[in-house]
């Protein structure tokens, strides 16, 4: 794994934009093709495998959750165990109510020790659209010859094609915040995708589905069946809708047990059950276990807010609203550097499949939804 | 030979051809009607294919159709305009109204979405 510094193309913002990637450049510099990061085959084989193998036991710790009932350690409220445990039984039987689209695990890994699992984003992972199609026209125009781990695309479309064949149900609604350009961006990316398996898709702002006592219904009133949504599970089910959301018959992707993956304390449930697991780090729910060194998680955050890094009397933070349904604590495992800039591997699984990686880039150890996404290539 | 890891060919049929909201806000209420039949849709708005069939397990045959969107407050408007053109010589607008329903029921709205703050939704 090395960084290599390049020439920006020229009109490479207007080839963004020409995707829908229209966000390239927001808070300063985002996309940066000024650089890349190149992989061996062997590297990526690495990723790929490791990236398999996570997923195969963060499901394996999901049905331990389950099993034994632990959801209080999650800060899920209990009127929301029925609709959790139905649809992972939907999952575990192949029924379209179990239904998962992606995630995307957050890896430390430096090409030379093996990849360390630091967090999943099962619920609304972002970035796909640069992963995916962004990177990609890259590598056309820049790597031509080389390779890249990128199947996203033709995962999306294969997966969005299962759902089409098991399901009763021909439409598809969308919906995010209405003024986040990076959800809708990603959104649309995925509704693309979805269209070209067969659906018949609507977009909405989340703000604007409505209730008419029965069903969900979009700003026409139409019933909606199945949404895809850009919006945390932890969020709609406490708010004023929430309560109706259990006893609906709208399906939701995610569905409601990606609440268990995007949790941070299924990363002490991991530790607990795959202890030693050379891509898992030691995680608690106490710092004592892992001395004057780790780093302080909130069971539920995004964008790395409300992070610390402690090492002894030195903590380095970030700030954020989250922590009130309490934290969990894991060893360090520090993200290779390069000049200034630290790098961490965000690793996409679609279905059950591993089907690329993205590179995300910051002068800070932890990475934020600021961080620059830097496009990569193997040979 | 090793097996290739990345996209032979990606292609796009959404993105980059729609704004960001275009499809996805309306500055007026809208509403469609709901027909038992093709034939009761294509009737009301002069041509089938301004009609949708959806499914729906409430019907008999397990679907209905839909009308086109029109504004809420020019239902008839937008019926003169629909039948005009796909008829050109179209003369009288005082049609029966085949509807068995339409969109405009009371629904509340805005139920979520109040957890957003600051941050974008994503991870």
């Amino acid at each position: 794994m090395r960084r290599e510094l390049l020439t920006p193309r020229s009109g490479w913002q207007s080839e963004m934009e020409s995707i829908g990637f229209h966000y390239h450049s927001i808070d300063g510099t985002y996309w940066d093709e000024s650089r890349c990061y190149a992989f061996s085959e062997s590297e990526i084989d690495q990723l790929e495998s490791a990236t398999a193998e996570l997923h195969q036991m963060a499901l394996n710790a999901a049905q331990q959750v389950v099993g034994s009932q632990r959801y209080e350690e999650f800060a899920i409220p209990a009127e929301w165990v029925p609709a959790i445990e139905q649809s992972w039984n939907a999952y575990r039987s192949d029924q379209p109510g179990g239904f998962t689209l992606f995630g995307r695990m957050d890896l430390s890994y430096d090409g030379a020790s093996p990849p360390k699992l630091l967090e999943y984003n099962a619920d609304t992972p972002t970035a796909c659209l640069e992963a995916s199609v962004a990177q990609w026209q890259w590598l056309q125009a820049a790597r031509r010859d080389a390779d890249q781990f990128n199947s996203l695309h033709e995962k999306l479309i294969d997966a969005w094609r299962t759902l089409r064949a098991a399901s009763e149900e021909t439409r598809l609604h969308f919906a995010a915040v209405s003024e986040s350009q990076e959800d809708w961006g990603n959104l649309d990316y995925l509704r693309d995708t979805a269209i070209q398996a067969g659906w018949q898709t609507f977009a909405l702002p989340v703000e604007r589905i409505g209730w008419n006592g029965t069903k969900f219904v979009d700003e026409f009133n139409v019933p909606i069946e199945r949404l895809v949504k850009l919006y945390p599970w932890e969020w709609l089910v406490r708010e004023d809708f929430g309560a109706a959301l259990p006893t609906s018959t709208m399906q939701v992707v995610e569905p409601a047990w990606k609440m268990l993956l995007s949790n941070k304390a299924i990363l002490v449930v991991l530790w607990e059950l795959y202890p030693e697991h050379p891509n898992l780090l030691p995680a608690y729910y106490e710092p004592a276990p892992l001395g004057s060194k780790y780093v302080k998680k909130p069971k539920l955050a995004r964008e790395g807010a409300n992070i610390s890094v402690v090492d002894g009397p030195e903590v380095q933070a970030t700030d954020g609203d989250y922590g009130a349904e309490g934290f969990v604590y894991q060893a360090v495992a520090p993200l290779p550097r390069f000049e200034e800039d630290f790098a961490l591997i965000g690793s996409w699984i679609v279905g059950d499949k591993p089907a690329g990686i993205g590179v995300r880039e910051d002068v800070s150890p932890i990475t934020r939804n600021t961080s620059r996404f830097v496009p990569h290539y193997f040979e | 030979m090793a097996r290739r890891r990345s996209s032979t060919q990606i292609t796009l049929v959404l993105i980059g051809t729609v704004t960001l909201v275009g499809c996805s806000q309306q500055s007026a209420p809208s509403a469609r009607d709901h027909y038992a039949s093709l034939e009761d849709c294509a009737a009301d708005w002069g041509r089938p294919e301004s009609c949708e069939r959806v499914q729906s397990s409430g019907y008999p045959g397990g679907f209905l159709f839909w009308g086109p969107l029109y504004a809420a407050n020019a239902r008839n408007n937008a019926l003169n305009d629909a039948r005009r053109n796909a008829t050109p010589n179209f003369v009288d607008p005082a049609r029966q109204n085949r509807a068995i329903g339409s969109s405009k029921a009371p629904t509340s709205r805005g139920g979520f979405g109040s957890s957003s703050r600051s941050y974008t939704s994503g991870g």
